[in-house]
Parts: C-alpha cells; sequence; structure tokens
C-alpha cells in the first residue's frame, strides 16, 4: 500500500467531469479514478461517474451527465501539482472549453494539495494538527479558527471541489485568482520531465486569463521572480512564452520587471538588481528582450568604471559592486550574446579582466576582509573567483548545464517572438560607500572536488541570493533551501537528504548540496566589513534548516565548525567572536548537546590561545543563555576549568569585615535608606553629613569615597535583575550625575562598575550600557575604562569589545537619529512658511535646537572615533601594550574590527587620525591597517 | 514602449509577497485593550514592544536580555508576574528603541528556545501599568489555569490540577489515620501448610 501511494504521489491521472451550470458557467469539477500511468490517455473513453470518492453526494448530478453541458477531462497531475490536461470527451472541442478546463486544474490542484499534505503526514494517516509549540491541537469547538470552520455551500456534502457555491462570482473570482498564482509560484518547483509541458499549458491558462487578472498575474510574477531566485530559467522561460503567445501580454510583463529593477536600484537593493539583471539576461535567449537592450542595461553598471576612455579601470566600492553585477549578468547572458554580438561580449569581458587584475594589484596582500588568513588572498572578494568562473564557461562555449533550463525545448516557438527594447537604467547617486555591497569569496570549508568550479559558484550564487531575499522568513527559506537542487541535474551535486546512503557520500569526490548550503551560511555570517542581514539571522536560518533534517545538518554543521575551528588560529578575530556568538545560541536551541571532548584539549592551552578563547567564551554565552550548572552538567571533567567554578555574582566592596568603624557606620546608613526606599537627596544628604566630619582627609579625598559609597550602594539596590538595576540607576541619576561631575569622576564611577561586576561580565556590559543611557557616564569614559592599564594582557576577553561596540554604535545611532529629526524639523519648517509667525518661530527655534545637539553628538562621535584609534596605536606600539604575541594578536584583530566597522567615521576624521592618533614611533602593523582600511573606503 | 498605468503603478507600491513576513502581527490580541481596531493597528505598525509568551518560570531577565539585545538595544523587559504572589508567570515584556529592532526580533527570535522551551513573541501595542500582572483567578496566567500536561518549567499541572491535587491532599490528611507503630507482621509458619522455607515470600 505505502508503495502504491508514493506512486500516486509522483505522478497521477485524474479523470474528471468538468461540471458547467444551465447558462454554460463554470461550476466544479468532480473527480473519478485515479490512475498510475498518464499512458492511457489517448485510449480513455468517457466513464460515468460511479465512484465518488471526495464528494458524496456527486452520483446525483452525474446522473445528468447527458443531460448536462459538462465534458470529461484527464488530468495528469505530478508531484508539483502541475497539471496537464486533455480533453477526451469527444463532444467538445478541445479550443472551446480551455477556460474551463483550468479553472477545473485549478481545482484539482487545491483539493491535491490538502490531499497529498495529508498522505506526507506521519505513518501515511490523517494531518496532524499541531499548535506552534509541536503540540498536538486539541479539538474542542472553541479552538477552531473562523477560517477553518465548513462553509455554508459546503452543507449537505454536495458542492464541488474548491467552488464556494453558485452565485458566489466574486469570491469564484478569488478564488480563481488564488489558485492562479499558486499555480505559478509552484511551476517548476523540480526538475520533472513534465517540467515542459507544466510551462506550456501554465502560459496557455494565463494567456487566456491575463486581461480578467492581469494584476494578480503580474505581481505574482514579480514576487516570483524576487523571492526565488533559484527558478530563473523556469520564469524567464514562462515570460519568453507569454511573450511568444502574445506580444503585448510579454511587454506588459517585462515592462512591469524592468520598473520593479528601476526601484530596487534606486534604493540599493544590490542583490535584487543581481537577481533581476540574471533574469533580464535570460529573457534574451527567449527573444523577450533584445542583445542590445540588455547590452545597453549591462553598460550602466561599466560606465563608471571605466576611465581614459576606456584605457583604464577606477577601484572603488561602488564599481565592486557594480562590476559584480555586471559580471554575475555576463555569466547568464553569454549564451544568447556569443553569436549575435560576440565582439561587445568580449569588450566587457576584458573589463572584467582589467578590473579584476586592477584590484588586486591595489589590495595586495590586504586581508582586511578575508576570514581566513592561511589561504592566499584572491583580492578582498568575490570578483577574481567570479571571473575565473566566466572563463571557463566561456571556454564551454557560454554552456551552463548547472540548472535546468527549459528554454531550449521552445526554441522553435521564442524563434518566431518579437523582442522588446527597454528604457535606459539610472544608478543612484546618493548612496554611501559603506552601502554598497559585494560579497567576500564563498568560502570553502569542506574539501571539494576542484572540477567543479562553475556548478559550485552557480549553485551557491543562487543560494545565497535565496538566503538574502528570503530573510523576512527564516522557515520558508530554510523550506525553499532544501528545494533548491530540484532543479539541478543528478551529475551536479549528492544531495545526502535523499541519498540512501548518505554515508557513503563523499564531498572530496562530488558537490555535496548540503555542505553548499551551509558553506554559504558561514560565508554570509562572516561576511566582512559585515554580514548583509543581523548575525541572528543566519544564526535562527541555521536552527529551522536543521530542525527540517535534524541527523544529517546536525553532523554537517558539526563538520564544518570543526573545519573551521581547526584553522582558529588564522581566522580573522571579529569572525571568531561571531562564530562564538552563533554556536552558543545553536548549541542552546538543541538541549545543550555538543561534543565538548573533541575540544578538551583547549583547556590546556594557554590563556590566550584562539581555541582556547573561543571555546571558553563560548562556554560563557552559553551560561549566560542558561545558568551555571546546567552547563556544567553537561561538560566532560577536563573541560571544566574553563568556566568559572561559582555562579556569576556581584563583589560588594562594603562587607562587615573589611573595613574600619565609620566607614561602617556610613554604609549601614546607606543601606538602610535605600532599602527603604530613600531618595537620591536623602542619599546624599547622608553622605554629606558623614564624610563632612572626615576632618583628617581633603575635600577631594572625601569626595572619592563618598562616590565609591553611594555607586556600591547604588549598584547593591539593583542587583537582583537587569529591571532592578535600571531601577536604581534611574531612581539615583540625579545623585550620580552630581558626583559625575568630571571625567576623572566618571571614570571612577565606572571603575567602581568593573569591580563590582568582576565576577558577572554581562552585568557590567549592561549596567555601563544603561549609564550611558541615562547620561551617568559618556562614551568617553568607556574608551578611557577599557583601555586601561589594567586590562593588559586581557585582550582576548569577548565582553570589552562586546562594550566597546555597543558604545559607539550607540553614539552612531544618536548622529543618525538626529539627522533625521533635523530634516524633519526642516520639512516642517518649509511647510509652515505660510502659516502663523509664532508657530513658524517655534519650529526654526526647534531646529536651530535640534541642529546644535546634533553639532554636539558629532563632536562626541568624532571623540570617540579618535580617542579609541589613539589608545589601539599606542598599545600596539608599546611593549606594555599586550603580555605576549597572543595578547597582541587579539588586540590588533580588534584594531582592525573597529577600523573596518567603523570605517565611515574613521574616513571622515581620516586627517585627524593621521596627526593625532599616529606617531613616529607607531607600530608598522597599526600603520598598515589603516592605510588598508583606507583602500576599502574609496 | 509603453506608459505607466493605473495597474502598473499599484504593482510598484504594494506589498505583496509571496513567502508571508514573518514581522506581521498574528492572531494574538490584548482582550483588554482599550481603543478601536484601526487604532490598534495603528499602534502595531509603530510598537517597539513586544509580548513574550511560553516562558519558564525560572528564565531570568538577563537570560532574555542575551537573546533578545541579538535583534536590537533593549529599552526595558517587564516581566509578568502572578496577580497574587509577585512572582514571573511565564511571560514578559520586551521593550526596543526602534520599531525595526522589534521586527527583527519577530523575523529572527520569535520561534527559537530560550532555556529548553520554544518563546513566543508578538507585537504588542505597548505596555499599560497593570499588565505585567496574570489575568488568571490563581493570579498568573490564564492559560496555566486549564493545562492538563505536566509542565516543569511553568510550575507543575496549571492551577486547577494543582488545585485538585491540593484538595486531594488535605482530604487524605484529614481522613488519614497515621499509625504510630509498625506491626511487625505474621511469621510465616504459623499459616503456611506447605512446612518451613516453602511458603511465599520466604
Amino acid at each position: 500500500m505505502p508503495d502504491k501511494h508514493k506512486k500516486q504521489e509522483l505522478y497521477c491521472v485524474f479523470f474528471c467531469f468538468v461540471d458547467v451550470d444551465v447558462d454554460g458557467r463554470f461550476f466544479g469539477v468532480w473527480i473519478d479514478t485515479i490512475h498510475d500511468t498518464p499512458t492511457e490517455i489517448s485510449t480513455i473513453k468517457i466513464k460515468a461517474m460511479t465512484r465518488p470518492e471526495t464528494s458524496p453526494g456527486v452520483t446525483q448530478s452525474v446522473k445528468n451527465v447527458s443531460s448536462s453541458k459538462g465534458f470529461v477531462v484527464a488530468m495528469v497531475v505530478d508531484a508539483e501539482l502541475a497539471v496537464a490536461v486533455d480533453v477526451v470527451d469527444s463532444r467538445v472541442s478541445k479550443r472551446l472549453v480551455v477556460e474551463d478546463i483550468y479553472k477545473a486544474s485549478l481545482a484539482i490542484v487545491q483539493l491535491l494539495s490538502g490531499r497529498l499534505g495529508n498522505r506526507r503526514g506521519a505513518g501515511g494517516g490523517g494531518h496532524k494538527d499541531v499548535d506552534e509549540f509541536g503540540r498536538e491541537r486539541r479539538n474542542r469547538p472553541h479552538s477552531r479558527k473562523p477560517y477553518d470552520r465548513p462553509s455554508r455551500g459546503a452543507r449537505g456534502g454536495a458542492a464541488p471541489v474548491g467552488v464556494g457555491g453558485r452565485g458566489g462570482r466574486q469570491d469564484e473570482s478569488k478564488d480563481i485568482e488564488s489558485r492562479l498564482s499558486s499555480l505559478i509560484i509552484k511551476v517548476g518547483d523540480k526538475n520533472t520531465p513534465t517540467l515542459q509541458n507544466n510551462l506550456d499549458a501554465l502560459s496557455v491558462v494565463l494567456e487566456k486569463d491575463y486581461a480578467k487578472h492581469e494584476s494578480t498575474v503580474l505581481r505574482t510574477f514579480r514576487q516570483c521572480v524576487l523571492e526565488l531566485p533559484w527558478k530563473v530559467t523556469v520564469y524567464s522561460t514562462l515570460a519568453g512564452l507569454l511573450n511568444a503567445k502574445n506580444n503585448e501580454t510579454g511587454e506588459k510583463v517585462v515592462s512591469l520587471m524592468h520598473q520593479v529593477l528601476c526601484k530596487e536600484l534606486a534604493k540599493g537593493n544590490w542583490v535584487s538588481v543581481k537577481v533581476l539583471m540574471r533574469f533580464f539576461a535570460l529573457l534574451v535567449g527567449t527573444n523577450t528582450i533584445s542583445a542590445s537592450t540588455l547590452l545597453s542595461m549591462i553598460d550602466v553598471f561599466l560606465k563608471p568604471v571605466i576611465i581614459d576612455n576606456g584605457a583604464d579601470v577606477a577601484i572603488s566600492s561602488s564599481n565592486s559592486c557594480y562590476m559584480f553585477i555586471a559580471m554575475s549578468t555576463l555569466l547568464w547572458a553569454g549564451h544568447s550574446l556569443k553569436e549575435s554580438s560576440a565582439a561587445e561580449l568580449g569588450q566587457r569581458i576584458k573589463i572584467a579582466e582589467m578590473y579584476v587584475q586592477r584590484h588586486a594589484e591595489r589590495n595586495e596582500g590586504n586581508n582586511l576582509t578575508t576570514v581566513f588568513h592561511d589561504a592566499l588572498p584572491k583580492g578582498s572578494n568575490i570578483l577574481a573567483y567570479l571571473l575565473e568562473v566566466l572563463c571557463v564557461v566561456a571556454d564551454n562555449g557560454w554552456k551552463i548545464d548547472t540548472i535546468f533550463s527549459p528554454y531550449d525545448m521552445f526554441a522553435s516557438e521564442f524563434s518566431q517572438a518579437k523582442s522588446h527594447e527597454l528604457p535606459a537604467l539610472e544608478l543612484p547617486t546618493n548612496i554611501a560607500f559603506t552601502a554598497y555591497y559585494t560579497p567576500s569569496e564563498f568560502l570553502q570549508l569542506v574539501p571539494s572536488p576542484a572540477d567543479q568550479i562553475v556548478h559550485r559558484f552557480i549553485m551557491q550564487d543562487l543560494i545565497s541570493d535565496t538566503m538574502a531575499q528570503l530573510e523576512a522568513n527564516r522557515k520558508d527559506c530554510a523550506k525553499y533551501l532544501m528545494q533548491i537542487h530540484g532543479l539541478c541535474g543528478e551529475a551536479v551535486c549528492s544531495v545526502m537528504t535523499t541519498a540512501q546512503h548518505p554515508e557513503d557520500v563523499d564531498p572530496e569526490t562530488t558537490l555535496v548540496f548540503e555542505y553548499m548550503v551551509i558553506e554559504v551560511i558561514f560565508g554570509m555570517l562572516l561576511q566582512l566589513p559585515e554580514s548583509l542581514s543581523r548575525e541572528m539571522y543566519y544564526t535562527s536560518l541555521a536552527i529551522e534548516l536543521r530542525k527540517a533534517e535534524p541527523q544529517i545538518l546536525a553532523n554537517v554543521f558539526e563538520t564544518v565548525i570543526e573545519n573551521i575551528i581547526a584553522r582558529v588560529q588564522s581566522v580573522d578575530v571579529e569572525c571568531i567572536n561571531r562564530l562564538s556568538n552563533w554556536l552558543a545560541i545553536y548549541i542552546s536551541n538543541f538541549s545543550f548537546q555538543w561534543d565538548w571532548v573533541k575540544w578538551e584539549s583547549a583547556a590546556n592551552e594557554s590563556e590566550s590561545a584562539p581555541k582556547r578563547s573561543f571555546v571558553q567564551e563560548t562556554l560563557l554565552k552559553l551560561i549566560r543563555l542558561s545558568y551555571l550548572d546546567r552547563v556544567k552538567s553537561m561538560l566532560p571533567e577536563s573541560c571544566l576549568s574553563l568556566i568559572p567554578a561559582k555562579a556569576p555574582s556581584h563583589n560588594f566592596k562594603f562587607t562587615v569585615q573589611a573595613m574600619d568603624e565609620r566607614t561602617r557606620e556610613v554604609s549601614v546608613a546607606m543601606g538602610k535608606c535605600l532599602k527603604s526606599k530613600g531618595t537620591a537627596e536623602q542619599a546624599m544628604a547622608i553622605l554629606q553629613e558623614n564624610y563632612s566630619q572626615w576632618s583628617d582627609i581633603d575635600e577631594d579625598t572625601r569626595q572619592t569615597l563618598a562616590r565609591e559609597m553611594l555607586v556600591e550602594h547604588v549598584l547593591l539596590l539593583g542587583s537582583k535583575t537587569f529591571s532592578h538595576m535600571l531601577n536604581a540607576i534611574e531612581k539615583f541619576m540625579p545623585a550620580l550625575q552630581r558626583f559625575g561631575d568630571s571625567p576623572e569622576a566618571k571614570l571612577q564611577i565606572a571603575k567602581i562598575t568593573e569591580d563590582f561586576w568582576l565576577k558577572n561580565p554581562q552585568f557590567f556590559a549592561i549596567t555601563i550600557d544603561k549609564m550611558i543611557n541615562y547620561r551617568v557616564i559618556d562614551p568617553a569614559t568607556v574608551v578611557e575604562l577599557l583601555f586601561d592599564s589594567s586590562h593588559v594582557g586581557k585582550w582576548s576577553k569577548f565582553h570589552f569589545w562586546e562594550i566597546l561596540r555597543n558604545t559607539v554604535n550607540k553614539v552612531n545611532l544618536r548622529v543618525v537619529q538626529l539627522q533625521g529629526r533635523l530634516a524633519a524639523a526642516h520639512a516642517a519648517a518649509d511647510a509652515m512658511t505660510d502659516e502663523a509667525d509664532a508657530h513658524e518661530q517655534q519650529t526654526a527655534e526647534s531646529a536651530e535646537q535640534v541642529e546644535a545637539t546634533l553639532g554636539q553628538m558629532v563632536q562626541e562621535q568624532k571623540d570617540v572615533v579618535v580617542s579609541t584609534t589613539r589608545h589601539f596605536v599606542q598599545l600596539l606600539s608599546s611593549a606594555d601594550g599586550s603580555t605576549d604575541e597572543l595578547d597582541r594578536a587579539w588586540l590588533l584583530g580588534r584594531f582592525k574590527e573597529f577600523l573596518r566597522t567603523y570605517r565611515a567615521q574613521i574616513t571622515e576624521n581620516a586627517s585627524t587620525l593621521e596627526n593625532v592618533a599616529f606617531t613616529a614611533e607607531s607600530s608598522e602593523d597599526a600603520r598598515l591597517v589603516f592605510s588598508n582600511i583606507r583602500m576599502l573606503s574609496i | 514602449m509603453v506608459s505607466t498605468t493605473e495597474i502598473e503603478r499599484g504593482l510598484l507600491s504594494d506589498n505583496f509577497t509571496i513567502v508571508p513576513r514573518l514581522d506581521q502581527p498574528s492572531t494574538y490580541k490584548d482582550h483588554q485593550y482599550q481603543g478601536s481596531n484601526v487604532q490598534r493597528n495603528d499602534d502595531l505598525a509603530r510598537t517597539t514592544t513586544l509580548y513574550v509568551g511560553n516562558l519558564s518560570f525560572y528564565t531570568t531577565e538577563e537570560q532574555m536580555y542575551e537573546v533578545f539585545s541579538k535583534a536590537g538595544e533593549i529599552k526595558r523587559i517587564i516581566m509578568g508576574l502572578s496577580r497574587h504572589t509577585k512572582t514571573p508567570c511565564g511571560f514578559c515584556f520586551v521593550e526596543y528603541y526602534t520599531h525595526e529592532d522589534a521586527l527583527n526580533c519577530m523575523k529572527y527570535v520569535n520561534g527559537t528556545k530560550l532555556d529548553d522551551r520554544i518563546i513566543r513573541t508578538d507585537l504588542d501595542p505597548g505596555f499599560k501599568e497593570g499588565r505585567q500582572f496574570g489575568r488568571g483567578r490563581s493570579g498568573g496566567q490564564v492559560r496555566d489555569e486549564y493545562r492538563q500536561e505536566y509542565d516543569e518549567g511553568r510550575g507543575g499541572w496549571g492551577h486547577m490540577r494543582a488545585k485538585q491535587e491540593e484538595e486531594r491532599r488535605v482530604q487524605q490528611e484529614e481522613n488519614y489515620e497515621a499509625i504510630s507503630t509498625v506491626p511487625a507482621g505474621a511469621e510465616l509458619q504459623i499459616n503456611s501448610r506447605l512446612g518451613d522455607g516453602g511458603g511465599y515470600g520466604a
């Protein structure tokens, strides 16, 4: 039985009676038997509907077959629910019923998607209704959602599949539209023998109904191209077929996609631009747009690159981004350009070669954006790799056989089509250099066969585009990612999740799909200078992927992580940090299971050794995510020395034993006051009253002691939870601010905070963060604190740099917000010019205020950047700046990270930095990082 | 070349996606929300606050901070407390500084695990004083009242069941009289017809 089901799932034939009501309008479809093979289509005779297995009331209606205007069709439905239809009723001509047939096919698809879904459920049984926590939903009337109540039309069980009932024309139209979209979305999910037929049938259906449902068709088509980038060959073929069948429809599709491209280009959505350009590249092959149109589109991207009348190229971050888009388009366009425009194609490849060469010359030895420093960098981005692929493909006659390209099958149809011209594209002008995106080279984390470079590039390119485009839904993204191999031939890559013996798949002899996906995830996570989306996206996407394929992907992730960590001493410091954050969340999502024994040797390494730091910091993160005993219980004894023996706690200074009598008196008074909800004024009064009597010390010392007393007690008051801490700082903010009246005072407050939370780095970071928000301390204070000489030898600790990043991000965010507010104030002022004077003045004033605040913030931003850089350079240039080589390597790595992340601010203040931060004694490598950053920031 | 039609203009500005976005409001609703539906949608379109559910009672604010700060800087966390005991009862509100970060959280954090539990987040129109307290009769969340299954992270079996268990215990305590001397039990030989060593339980 199960076998039979499986077969049907893949391929079935339905005999259906398409019912038409007395006015000849489509009413519904009755399904009869399911056959296993499609071969019988031609020999079928009309059958009475005797086994109405889906609709109980069908028999009655079928009795009237002869009197009705309905007719019988055979439908071939494959596993991806694409339908091919054949009319087997001799009474009707095929031409007349196309519309009805497709409506019927839509109805079947809907029915089937439900049924196949059921059959795929556990044990072949019914569909399991589970809630978001994976528990079975209890079947109670109140837990039923409005949308799963039976519709009124279905009462009596005689209603046809899919259609709400007679008379609901509007519902019907909506229904048709939603089914039409689902047909477009699902077509070509797999490379099946029927794909050609499906595409053909779909284009017939779309062409026929385009006028009626124009916006639905166009909207769906637009999103399919954008959101399902790996099916680009399918959608370009579909567009070509539409164009071949009806030139006007084709023009509408092309024109819409062109406008979408303009919009994405203006917004600087580079991945979308690349995806759309790939689509246009393939449209040339289907004769939908002309070769000259495509070439002029590509030339728009090449124009800023070419200088000196083509004798040279200009290297910049925007040009690298444009080159990447242009080269990636050429890769897909080569096949259709090679005959008609061979010379033009060659010219553009020449430009690419020149660009890659110049880029490599300019960035010789610059490993600022390379994740691994042990491998020879081919350049700081993907361009060199892409050029290599381009050359191999060109040598191969521009044939790309990685994914199934159905357009060959429709060559004769395409040859009769009329192609379109498109208006010129315009590049955006107001985009910051940091907002251009050129990915780094795809990471090689598992060995792969060297002769498969083209397949590997194309697969990983499509995978990474899909990841970028489906960022808004990691769950569906994970689902789709695992389907991408569906369109590629068996020879291209092995798929462990569908292989019978996944353990036999060898990545050294064949490309392995799962490894390619995971390599792309880590490639995007570790992308330098920054990843495209937040790090957390790649973490939760990985979690979804592993949830979908628990066994195989768990192993794949483990292998890849181990491969990276085996080379950890040459991994960029920032990437080690990102990977550690990633791993902690990943492990915490899978019951804290990890094979720590493999890394137990790290426990014997020296304190700042890269591997030890990585393992230790990951464990500390895990403790933050759970609690000490949880982590302890899962660790082998050999690794216990990596985590603290006691749970994180505070370090309150004024414990009873360790102080003199009069200090104890103040401390007790303060403690009582704070505990009984005393105010900031009361606390200040106590301090004043007590310390003023200490005549044996000078005023400054008294202030220092009082400050310490206050801060320690406020921190103790807030030590219970994050919210307690917020409350305590908020409440005593006036007192804290009064005591923090100078940079030295602020630094003292920060240092007390560090000592208080010495055994709890997380709370240390949180408290510092919130103290900045409440203006108790300044960003400048944090910089001084972090580079304090007491931290020399501890540069491998992650939390210092977490604090630095948070602080600088905060300052930058404030500048951006103020700029926004200023723009809003100006806009409001402009709009008000005709209004009453009073209003006008008020707005003008507020714009001035904002401007003044912005000025202060920009100065603060500059101060932070300059002083941080100065500290870094001083420490790197001095023998006392670090305890040993390992310690210094961390410091240098963090310096790189800092300059790289804030390269926009570094560039703005470059001349100040040259003068202030760097001196004749500055170390050579610090200087090199700085000049490399300047190369990156053009 | 065609000019832009009305349909095309519409098509360029709509937000239609075929893959549903995860940062859209779900069916979650604060039943005591005072405004109209329009106002609620408006609030949700700008909110920086999330309702977080299915937490363990023992999850700390700092654990939450660690996970939720992956989506953006946190302004505050408001723990959901039992009305009676003022202890955590498995939900909280997390407020960010920007709406975008709240959406990031919906996209990346919602549905991941914290403390071995799959947490659920929902866009919330905004915290109001009083909402931190559970609305169940027991003081905790309503959903815990009716829970039947055992849940270590959320206090046993739910309040109905816990109450029943408590009543049974009280009843048992009242009716059951404990003995003070433990009997030694009958010697085997006395009742055995099978002779020494052959009896039951020998």
